[in-house]
């Protein structure tokens, strides 16, 4: 599947420029000339990245950012700017940005940063999936056994498993061994890196 | 008649010795006759008892004239003639002289006979039947005493002579207040007449009185010659003294006064002058106009007796002045009428009207010699008025470097002074007219100082103007000239005229001062720039970026196998085009950097708005500031320079954008709006807080900011240069909440004429 481009500048001859190079290099490329655009523009949910100039009228690329992150929209970001402004720069990193480009903008630089940037995008895009099927099967789990299995990917032996949650220790290998079972796990360490994926928080359940 | 008394009664030189003794009686003509006669020339005869040649006759004959002059000649026949008994006694010769007068006078008949004096009227009352048959006889100077005895028909009448001595008696004491007199008299029954008169005068007196009668002459004279000082000697008559010697009354008085020791009055004009004080006398011109007035009244029909004639009275005082000297009488104690003779003329009742006429020439010659003096002298003064003047005139235009000139515009003709010349490099020029005087203003401003010199000339009007002057050496110097042109009657332009003054220094000055507002707005205009260069880097940024972009994917198509020349070429289009902007961008940049002399030329000033959005749209994206701008259809044509508008309206929109980001306006709108009314009118509104209302001629001020970073100058220095235009920056009740700053223009005119 493409990858895709979506380029937001209000500077039609700069899009037209970048759009030119990017689409030499395969990729699709959609141009906006505004925030407004982008956000009104249809989300295929395939491979995409953004290519963001900083300064625009109305919404700007950081408020852009912002934006997207609050409607969950994790699509990765290439900023462009005409002035590198540290503060700014700093903000967008922090805010998740691939990378910050200073206007005018080498071709290489260009097409490496959003290189970069669709991968971390399929990256993402895999992941995704995994934790999509830890999720399907955490839901599985009854509460004692998320409970057990909390307390397993926290390093709990058994024993002090079946203490906090007042059980006997042979109730708990039932449920462990359950729990291995539902969650197909091959191991312990599969287990704890599925739990990661998923978030469960490590030893949330509080001791009964 | 006796003719002895004739003889002595009437002597020879006496002109007014008409008092005779004669008693006649004449025959009396009928005077009837001489009233029908009418239209017919009248005859009137008059004999005098005396000479031809006697002065008193003389008088009295020309007394007697006076009213008959009246009459024209044709209408009266006037006949003199004169007895002269004195020298020609004898009875024989008065018949023989009747009897030629007889004779001679038959052929004119006489209408009335006028007698002089006793012996004529004596002689005429005799003869009158062979002279004048039935002719009216008149008298006059005839003694009254005389005639007191005779019965006359009533066609005689006349004057007779009264013998008075009351009224000399009485003058004499109205002079000498107290004295005492002596009377001095002859020994002829006349003589005594005059003596019995006065001792009726006397009479109760006599003690007052000292008698000098009945002596000789020599006698008497050596009496009066002792007379005491408190005496006065009064003389009556003196025909002959007591030795029987006759004399001519008249030289007698003379041997008395001459030797007289005390002041003498007498009763006879004549005497009055021979050497006696005065006296009341007979006054002889006026008994001789009575006389002739009786006559003109007979010859008109009148009956002599109806004519009541009064007698002649020794009444008129008369003096001799020399002798009121003589005795120290003042003149103030005469009488009223007093006639005074002798009275030494002065020199000026001689020669008044010679004196008066000497003063008036003298007068005359001496106001035209003073009228000459002052004009000789005013003119001096004017002169010297007109030197002091000049010199100062002179000193204060040269004080003052002021040159004056006067153009004559008939001949062409022109006077200038030194400063002048020197000004404007006339050398000893003085015609050749107006070019002549314009010839050295410099080749730039000639046209125009010519174009102003001519409309004055037209309208006969004031002119003020400003040039330059291009000196032989190359030098160049600013003249401020003003005059005006005068006109002759037919309103035609007579005169020329006016001051130039040397500017140079001013202009300098003003120059300097030009030079400094054009840093400042420089500066100003460096340091907005400064402000805004990460803005205006992002509105080249934008270029290059594209450009960058465009030629690393024009090489990486050429990189290729095949190239797409198409789309080689269509991005190499591009490029010239985004090239060629960031080119204008620097353009626009470095117009705003360059320092220059300010240049006005005809601007749209919505062209000036675009170019400064175009420079600000980096700076108006980086502030959120969104920029709406209302130009309108019409062209906003003005005069001035466009990178000094351009700065003005920069740091219009500038501000407009710092207040909104300062009070954290969301929604941060701007409207640039132009609008052609009466001028050009272009406001900036913002939405930001606005400006209170103590504030909005504040901001105008230098180092006044309402921004915490602000200097204070933009402002400041955005209304100089709106000024500078003609126009005027003022804050304006915004529509909204926001600042509304606006901008006034004068219209250009359409054909984009540039001004000056």
């Amino acid at each position: 599947m493409t990858a895709t481009i979506h380029l937001v500048d209000d500077d039609a001859d700069v899009r037209r420029a970048l759009g030119r190079l990017l689409r030499l290099h395969g990729y699709r490329v959609v141009e906006h000339g505004s925030a407004a655009d982008l956000l009104a523009a249809p989300h295929d949910g395939g491979p995409a990245c953004l290519l963001l100039d900083l300064a625009m009228p109305g919404v700007g690329g950081l408020a852009l950012q912002a934006v997207m992150r609050q409607a969950g929209d994790q699509r990765p970001i290439v900023f462009l700017t005409g002035e590198g402004d540290i503060a700014s720069c700093a903000g967008a990193m922090k805010a998740g940005a691939v990378d910050y480009l200073t206007k005018p903008v080498d071709a290489d630089a260009l097409l490496d940063a959003v290189d970069r940037a669709l991968s971390r995008a399929a990256a993402d895009s895999a992941n995704r999936h995994q934790v999509l099927a830890v999720e399907e099967r955490l839901a599985e789990l009854t509460g004692r056994e998320r409970q057990v299995m909390e307390l397993v990917v926290a390093g709990r032996p058994n024993k002090q498993i079946a203490h906090a949650l007042g059980i006997a220790e042979k109730t708990v290998k039932i449920h462990r061994g359950r729990v291995m079972q539902k969650m197909a796990a091959d191991s312990l360490a599969d287990l704890v890196r599925m739990a990661g994926l998923a978030g469960v928080d490590p030893g949330r359940t509080p001791p009964a | 008649l006796p003719s002895r008394d004739a003889r002595t009664t009437i002597p020879v030189r006496m002109h007014c010795s008409w008092p005779c003794r004669f008693l006649l009686l004449a025959a009396v003509l009928s005077s009837g006759l001489l009233a029908s006669e009418g239209a017919k020339q009248q005859v009137a005869l008059v004999i005098y008892s005396d000479s031809r040649i006697q002065p008193g006759m003389m008088i009295i004959d020309q007394a007697i004239r006076e009213p008959l002059a009246k009459l024209p000649a044709e209408r009266l026949a006037y006949f003199t003639e004169f007895l002269d008994t004195v020298h020609l006694p004898g009875k024989d010769y008065e018949d023989g002289f009747a009897a030629y007068l007889g004779e001679k006078y038959r052929q004119r008949r006489i209408d009335v006979i006028l007698c002089v004096r006793d012996a004529a009227f004596a002689f005429a009352l005799q003869h009158r039947d062979v002279i004048a048959p039935g002719a009216p006889l008149l008298y006059m100077g005839v003694a009254a005493q005389r005639l007191a005895g005779l019965h006359l028909s009533d066609d005689v009448a006349g004057l007779p002579m009264e013998i008075d001595v009351a009224p000399v008696v009485a003058l004499a004491r109205r002079l000498h207040p107290g004295t005492r007199f002596a009377v001095a008299g002859g020994c002829t029954p006349f003589d005594r007449q005059w003596l019995d008169a006065f001792r009726a005068e006397f009479a109760g007196h006599e003690a007052e009185v000292t008698w000098l009668v009945d002596r000789s002459l020599e006698e008497v004279v050596a009496a009066a010659a002792a007379l005491p000082s408190d005496t006065v000697l009064l003389i009556g008559y003196f025909g002959s003294d007591a030795l029987g010697r006759t004399f001519v009354p008249l030289h007698a008085g003379e041997q008395i006064f001459a030797t007289a020791s005390v002041p003498s009055y007498v009763c006879y004009s004549n005497v009055v002058g021979t050497g006696a004080t005065g006296g009341s006398v007979f006054d002889l011109e006026d008994a001789g106009r009575r006389a002739g007035a009786a006559l003109l009244r007979v010859l008109d029909g009148e009956r002599p007796a109806d004519l009541g004639l009064q007698p002649l009275r020794p009444v008129l005082p008369m003096l001799d002045a020399r002798q009121l000297r003589r005795w120290g009488i003042a003149e103030g104690a005469l009488p009223p009428g007093a006639r005074v003779i002798n009275r030494e003329t002065s020199f000026w009742q001689a020669y008044w009207h010679w004196i008066l006429g000497a003063v008036l020439v003298i007068a005359c010659q001496a106001a035209l010699i003073a009228a000459l003096l002052t004009g000789r002298r005013r003119l001096q003064r004017a002169q010297a008025g007109l030197l002091e003047s000049e010199q100062r005139m002179s000193l204060a235009t040269s004080a003052a470097s002021v040159g004056l000139w006067v153009l004559d515009l008939r001949s062409g003709g022109f006077w200038a002074n030194a400063t002048c010349r020197r000004l404007i490099g006339l050398g000893a020029d003085d015609s050749g007219g107006l070019a002549r005087l314009m010839a050295p203003i410099h080749p730039d401003d000639r046209p125009r100082s010519e174009a102003i010199a001519g409309q004055a000339l037209q309208a006969g009007a004031d002119f003020d103007d400003e040039f330059r002057i291009l000196l032989p050496d190359g030098t160049v110097r600013w003249i401020h000239a003003r005059g005006r042109v005068e006109l002759a009657g037919d309103g035609k332009p007579l005169r020329m005229l006016g001051v130039v003054l040397d500017i140079s220094e001013h202009k300098r000055m003003e120059q300097d001062i030009e030079r400094h507002r054009l840093d400042l707005a420089h500066l100003a205009r460096v340091s907005s720039l400064g402000e805004l260069s990460g803005s205006l880097a992002h509105e080249l940024n934008q270029p290059l970026t594209a450009i960058l972009g465009n030629a690393q994917a024009a090489l990486r198509h050429l990189d290729r196998p095949e190239p797409d020349m198409a789309e080689v070429h269509e991005i190499l289009s591009d490029i010239v085009r985004l090239d060629k902007g960031a080119g204008e961008v620097i353009q626009r940049m470095r117009a705003m950097l360059r320092k220059e002399d300010s240049v006005m030329r005809p601007l749209d000033l919505r062209t000036v708005v675009e170019d400064v959005l175009l420079m600000l749209r980096s700076h108006l994206v980086a502030a959120n500031v969104a920029c709406v701008s209302e130009l309108g259809a019409l062209p906003a044509r003005i005069s001035g320079d466009p990178v000094q508008l351009q700065q003005v309206l920069i740091n219009l929109v500038v501000n407009a954008c710092d207040a909104m980001c300062a009070a954290g306006v969301p929604e941060r709108r701007l409207c640039i709006r132009i609008v052609v009314e009466d001028g050009i009118r272009c406001d900036v509104i913002d939405h930001g807080p606005g400006i209170p209302p103590e504030q909005r001629e504040r901001i105008f001020e230098t180092f006044v900011s309402l921004k915490p970073s602000g200097l204070g100058m933009g402002l400041s220095i955005c209304r100089t240069i709106v000024h500078q235009h003609g126009g005027s920056l003022v804050v304006a009740d915004a529509p909204g909440e926001g600042a509304c700053l606006r901008l006034r223009l004068p219209q250009a005119r359409p054909s984009g004429a540039a001004e000056r």
